[in-house]
Parts: C-alpha cells; structure tokens; sequence
C-alpha cells in the first residue's frame, strides 16, 4: 500500500512538469503580445520593449520554462503582468476562498444527494421519488450564473434576507453555495439512485432479506456499500470540478476565487498568473485522482486484494 | 410484498408545468425593485453634510495602486483621490488648471518653468516641494507604462523648493496638459523608498483621500486625509467593491449593498428611472466609438466606397435602439470635452443618406457581389445590436458583411496584422496628440488602420511641436478635415459615463477621462 501511494505520488512530478510545458506552448502560440497588454492605450515601442525586457519575455522558450521551474521550486510563481505583486500568495488566498466555497458546496451536495438518491431508489416509482427525478432535472438543466441571479433577485433585492455579493460576511456564504452546489447534487442523486437500482436487483440481497434481515440493514450495510464505487468516481470528478473553477457563480457573487482569477488571466495573457493556476490545477486533479483510488481500496475488498 | 403509492403518469404530466410555471413566475419577476419601505424622502439638494460611507460598486477590475505602473483604466479612480498632480485638468475643456503647481509658462521652445506649492504635506507629513516632484517624475520617466506622456521629456530639474524646470526633447505644446493626466501623480519620495511591490497596494499622495485597504479584486477602501491642503471632503469613507458581472452589480445596487452601480446595462435604465430611490447620472466621456477601416485593404482603399459606407448607417438610431439614446453621436474624431476638442472640430457634416450611398457605391467601380467585408469589432457599451444593426445597415445599400467575433486581445492582433476591413472600437481621445500618435500614426506600437502616409506623420509632429494654441488646433482642424473628407473611419459615438446611484449621493464628478469618480466634493445627504 505504502509503495502504491508513493509510486503514484512520484508519478505526479513528470505529468505536472509535462501539463505546464504544454501550457508554454499554448501560451507562446497564442495571440496576443503580454507587454502590450499590460500596456493597454498607453503603450508605446519603447515602453513595450522595456517591459519585454524587464519580465525575461525575449527569452527563448527553453530558458523561461527553466526559471519558472527553478522559482517554482522555491514557491515562487513570479509577479503578476496586471497588479506587478507576487502571485503565490493570492494564489493561495483564491484558492483558499474557493475551498471555502467549493467545500461547502460539495458537502450540502452530498449531504443532501446520496440520501435522497438512496430513498429514490428503494422508494422506486413512488411520488417522492418522481418529485425528486423532476427536481433534479431542473437542476441539471438550469445554467448555473441563472440560478445565481435568480437567488440573488428573490433573497437579496426582493425579501432582503441576504446580501447579493461578496464575501464579508457570513451571510455571503449562502447564496453562492446554494448555486454551486445545484448541479452536483443532481449528479449525486441520480447517481447514487441508479447505483443503488442496480444493486437492489442482485441476489445477494434477496439472500439477504431471507435470512431476516431489517430492510434498513440491508439497504445501508449490504446495498450502499456496493453501491459506493461509482459514487465516489462521480464525487471525485466534482470534487476536481468545483476546485478549480466554479467561475460562474464566481463572477456572478463576485466571489473571489481561482476560477475568476485564472479567466482573468487568460483574458489579459497574464502569463505568470496563468502557469501558476495550470501548475496548481494539474496537482489539484493528480491528488484527487489518488485519493478515489485509495478509497476504492478501502471500500471494496476485491480491489486491495488484487491491487 | 406491501403495496406502494404509484405516481401514475397523469399525474406526472400536472406536476412538471406546474413547477415550471412556478419557476418562471420567480424568474420573471419585476425588473426593478421595490422601494425600500420607510425610506426617507432624502433632501433632493441643500447644504452639503459631512460624514458617511460610501460603497461604490465597481465594474472594471482595480489593478495597482502605483500611477506610474498604471494598468487598468479604473486604477484612475485610485490615483485621482489619493494622489495629486501638478495641474488639474478642467472637467469641461480639460484646460490645465494650478494643482501644486501655481503658475507656469514656457521659458523657450523646449523649457518649461512651473511654480509651486509650499503648503502641502504628503499624509505622512513629509513635505511637498521640487525636489519631491522631481523624484516623482523621474521614476515616472522611467517607467513602460508612463512612456505615452513622457515620451518627449528630457530632463526635470528642481532648482529651488518652489521651482521645477521641465526641458522636453522637441518642442511640444502638451507638455503641461500631461502633467495632469494620472500616470504622473506626484508620488511621496518616502513612499517610493519603499519599493515597486509595496507601492502596487498601498499609497503615500497628497490627495483628498487615504489608501486604507487593499483586498486585491474584492475590496478597496478610501478614508479622508485629515490633513488635506484642499477643500476638507465630506465623506469619512469610501468603500470600492469589485462587482465585474453586470447584473449582480444591479442587483447589489437594488438590494442596498452598494450606493452606486457603474454602467448598467443599457437595457436596464429606463426601469431604474422608475425607483424613487434610484438616478441615473450621463456624464461626458472622452472616449470615442468608431468603426475603423484597413486602409490597406485592397477594397477599402477606394475612396468612394469609404465615403458610402459613411453615408450608409444610421448613428442616430442606432444611438436610441440599440443604446437607449444615452450615447452622443460623433461628429468629428475628438469629442468637445477633450483638450481642443471644440476648437479643431473641422465642422464636417456627417449626414445618414442610403440613396447617396448607393449612388457612390455604384461610381466607386466595386463588384459588390464579390464584396464580403469582414468585421472584427470589439464590442460597444451597449452591447452586440449596436454590431448588428451595422452590419443591417450596410446590408441595405447592398454591402453584405461576416462579422467575426474573437476576444479583445486577438482582435487587436487582427488589426495589428491588417486582417480585418471593419474594426469597430473604442478608444481614448484625451487629446489631439496622444489620440492621433496612438490610433493613427504608423510608428506607434498600434498602428491598426495602417495609414501609410508619410506626409500624415510630419503633420502630426509639425501639430504637436506649435507652441501657439491658436495656429495648432488650426493644423490640428485640418488633419481631421482631411480624415472626415476622404472617410479614413466611420464616426459613431462619443462615449458617456453612465452611473446609477442612489438620490442621496451628491456633488460626486465623474472625470471625462474614462468616467473616474472624484470624490472629493461628494457628500451624502441623510
């Protein structure tokens, strides 16, 4: 076990070094002159060539991806082309302010989801469990910055109960969750319902009920566990998705996250900005991968016996 | 087996428009809202009062907090309160006006002496004199940024505490009007001792106002300086929140978390002219809105096709459809409001005529049927129909068109490389110089209507190094004759500063010079 978690985790070095070239290079091709931008209006021939200068960007590829792994190397992801302050700290406050969020989020998702996809499921056909299939429908459907302002028009213009944006308080923490964290509920549900369905119909469970179990026995103990693994394959890719860029209710809560740091960069080709988010992210997904694997481990026999 | 309630299909088929209907109802509710019950009436006008908070709900991002690194044009709102200059640029005429500095007047054709102040601390009380200024403009000579308004200075010398001499390179007549523009706000030696990093967040001017807090894309705030040299301002504080998304910023204004919303949606005004807690303020802008021509391009390089695309859209409507009339249609390259403006407006009508249009269009010997003309635009302030009706009016006169729609950055590589025939955009246009250098002139770094013509260059630097203003805006008058006669662009609109706000924020200026907000006379009435 111990091998497997540290032959994964070296594996993590060669595919981060190999995601942040590749984002050199898209960079490099891409249009758009940084210097110029961070010029704008005012920019002149001399002032872009000084700032060329100053910020290494007439160095060959080769030799501003060695300095950006050198620096990364020591936590120091350069100065942003737009503020000129270092980028490794508010990285790290984005980041953490999206954790906030997307944590929050993720728990109230699975809180609420796996359950009421379980009930669905055992409670196949009834009222409730169409009333939730209609629910999670609208869920899935409804574009996330629309439910963000549709929240922000009933709680906070309209009944006044909640502030509209922001993160000062912590009233700001519900209407952006509550947004974010439509959409993985209505995956968790119907996953979990779709997973339990498939494993109520096995014959263990019959066995099961015949040997007297309780209902609540054999849904919790025997069903769910079974039911696990591709519930947390679904919960590990969203767990990746609302860490790295819950950019929408971002923007619309102007909540100021990672999500809307890296579009911003992108819009104004702030590269230093740009490799830093890519360098975090592929680290971010390389981790959460390991971890499902290891829970797949912890929760199915089969898996540690064989892996 | 227990029997278990089945939701017949019946049923399902009532639930699912019910709870549709339910959503759209709270979807579409009423587009302004509700005035705050109990709300005091608020004194329309009166005596100013002092004291109270102000949250300003900010659109573009604020950047940095160093004038002479200036990146983003709302870091402007930062630098016009905390910070002074050595002139201020009059809010009509942008005339320069005695700031810290009193008096000045051109010693030869490239010296200028200015007198200044004696009375000003910076707020950590270190003084303001010529040494100060000096050193300000200095690092501002050094820096990229700044290059644009620097460009012709020499040397600044500061011979005594109240004199500093400014020598420029060639004889340049802007040379006090762009002591007056941000990018060269008098910065506090003890403050840049400290460093480019620290002076990116935090600020030492004379200004109005103190930096207090910086949360970078959240939150910046504003305190008065209590030993201001100035007028004492009003308000104790000014909160400025980052609220980039359109419509959360209109909610926040609607809800009460903010006092004012910078540029609603076009779309949205008329609805907040409804609430009676809500104005709408339209403030000059010298900012301009043109369609640009490639006048390299092989089709756009004939005259008579130019001349009838000019002719052939319609400013005026597509001002009241598309913008909600809350624009001002352009009628020369320079808005009125810019340095000169007025006076080298060249009186060119520029009248909507289809059938004029058409007729060009036939004389101009182009194979419309060939003819597809590419637009790359950036977009207006109000949106995408201002692009399609364009594209509409054109169409009728019989020029069909492809509008290609890239993010701002490779639209600007677009007209970099000459690879576009329309280019609707927008620009700053401060002033003669600076506006034609930077949009128009081949040696800039832009160079995006590749003009490609050498005598052009030599008439805006004969223009720039006139030291009379009477013979000047005369030379300057006939450059834009020349460009509005041969049709070298489509003038569409001059910009406005649009602000929603709530009734009990008065005496609050927003600067021609892209909308900045001085806060300085603005109080808030109980």
């Amino acid at each position: 076990m111990i091998r497997f978690i540290a032959g994964r985790l070296l594996s993590l070095v060669p595919v981060v070094l190999g995601v942040s070239f590749v984002a050199f290079l898209v960079l490099q091709l891409s249009p758009g002159d940084p210097a110029q931008l961070m010029l704008g209006e005012n920019a002149t021939a001399e002032g872009v060539a000084q700032l060329r200068r100053e910020y290494a960007l007439d160095q060959p590829l080769p030799i501003q991806f060695g300095a950006f792994l050198l620096a990364a190397l020591h936590g120091d992801f350069g100065r942003s082309f737009a503020t000129r302050t270092a980028v490794a700290p508010e990285l790290l406050r984005r980041f953490g302010n999206t954790v906030e969020l997307a944590s929050l989020a993720f728990g109230l998702a699975l809180l609420l989801g796996v359950p009421l996809g379980i009930v669905a499921a055992v409670r196949r056909n009834s009222l409730f469990d169409h009333a939730i299939r209609l629910v999670v429908l609208v869920f899935v459907s409804v574009p996330v910055f629309w439910l963000g302002i549709l929240l922000i028009y009933l709680f906070a213009v309209t009944l006044r109960w909640l502030p509209s944006t922001g993160h000062d308080k912590l009233e700001s923490f519900v209407l952006p969750t509550l947004s974010l964290s439509a959409y993985s509920l209505a995956i968790l549900v119907r996953m979990t319902r779709a997973s339990m369905l498939e494993v109520l119909a096995q014959d263990y469970l019959r066995t099961a009920r015949a040997k007297g179990l309780r209902q609540r026995v054999v849904i919790t103990r025997h069903a769910f566990k079974n039911a696990l693994i591709p519930i947390i394959t679904i919960t590990g890719l969203q767990v990746g998705f609302l860490m790295t860029g819950a950019v929408l209710v971002e923007t619309v809560f102007a909540w100021p996250g990672i999500g809307r740091y890296l579009v911003d960069a992108l819009f104004g080709r702030d590269y230093p900005v740009i490799r830093a988010c890519i360098f975090l992210f592929s680290v971010i997904f390389l981790l959460v991968n390991l971890v499902v694997d290891l829970l797949y481990a912890v929760i199915d026999p089969r898996i540690r016996m064989s892996g | 087996m227990h029997k278990r309630a089945r939701l017949g299909p019946s049923t399902t088929r009532i639930l699912a428009p019910l709870l549709t209907l339910v959503i759209l109802v709270v979807a579409c509710g009423p587009a302004g809202s509700p005035a705050t019950p109990g709300a005091t009436g608020g004194a329309a006008a009166g005596a100013p009062v002092s004291g109270g908070t102000l949250t300003y709900g900010q659109n573009f991002p604020i950047q940095i907090a160093d004038p002479h690194n200036q990146k983003g044009s709302a870091d402007h709102a930062i630098f016009f309160n905390v910070y002074d200059r050595l002139v201020e640029l009059d809010q009509q005429t942008l005339q320069p006006k005695p700031s810290l500095a009193t008096s000045w007047k051109a010693t030869s054709d490239t010296s200028w002496e200015l007198k200044l102040r004696t009375d000003v601390k910076f707020s950590d009380g270190t003084p303001f004199n010529a040494a100060a200024a000096k050193e300000s403009l200095d690092r501002a000579m050094n820096s990229a940024s700044a290059k644009a308004f620097t460009g012709n200075f020499a040397s600044v010398e500061a011979p005594d505490a109240s004199t500093l001499v400014i020598k420029t390179k060639t004889p340049y007549a802007q040379t006090i009007f762009n002591l007056g523009v941000g990018q060269l706000s008098i910065v506090a030696p003890s403050a840049m001792k400290q460093g480019n990093e620290w002076l990116a967040t935090h600020a030492i001017g004379s200004g109005p106002y103190l930096l207090t807090e910086w949360t970078p894309n959240e939150r910046f705030v504003l305190e008065r300086n209590p030993s201001y040299w100035g007028p004492k301002p009003y308000l104790d504080k000014i909160v400025i929140k980052m609220l980039t998304n359109d419509s959360s910023r209109l909610a926040a204004l609607q809800s009460g978390d903010v006092d004012v919303a910078v540029a609603p949606p076009a779309q949205s005004v008329k609805g907040l002219g409804t609430d009676a807690n809500l104005a709408v303020v339209r403030s000059p802008q010298v900012s301009v809105w043109f369609v640009m021509y490639n006048l390299q391009d092989p089709v756009m390089r004939n005259l008579k096709f130019r001349q009838a695309l000019n002719l052939a859209v319609n400013r005026e409507a597509l001002n009241t459809q598309a913008c909600e009339g809350l624009l001002r249609t352009a009628t020369s390259w320079l808005p009125p409001e810019s340095l000169g403006g007025k006076e080298t407006d060249p009186g060119v009508k520029l009248e909507y005529n289809p059938d004029k249009a058409k007729q060009l269009l036939a004389e101009s010997g182009v194979n419309l049927s060939s003819v597809k003309l590419s637009i790359v635009p950036q977009v207006p302030l109000c949106g995408d129909p201002v692009i399609l009706a364009i594209q509409e009016d054109l169409r009728k006169v019989g020029v069909a068109s492809d509008i290609v729609k890239v993010d701002a950055v490779t639209a600007n590589d677009r007209y970099q490389k000459g690879q576009y025939q329309l280019g609707p955009q927008g620009w700053q246009a401060l002033d003669p110089d600076s506006s034609l250098r930077r949009t128009w002139s081949d040696k800039g770094p832009f160079a995006y209507p590749h003009v490609g013509r050498p005598d052009f260059e030599s008439k805006i630097d004969q223009a720039s190094s006139t030291l009379d203003d009477a013979k000047r805006y005369g030379l300057y008058k006939d450059i834009f004759k020349q460009m509005l006669d041969e049709a070298w662009f489509m003038p569409v609109f001059y910009q406005m500063t649009i602000v929603a706000q709530t009734k009990k924020l008065q005496g609050i200026r927003y600067f021609p010079i892209l909308g900045t907000p001085l806060f300085g006379g603005a109080w808030l009435s109980k």
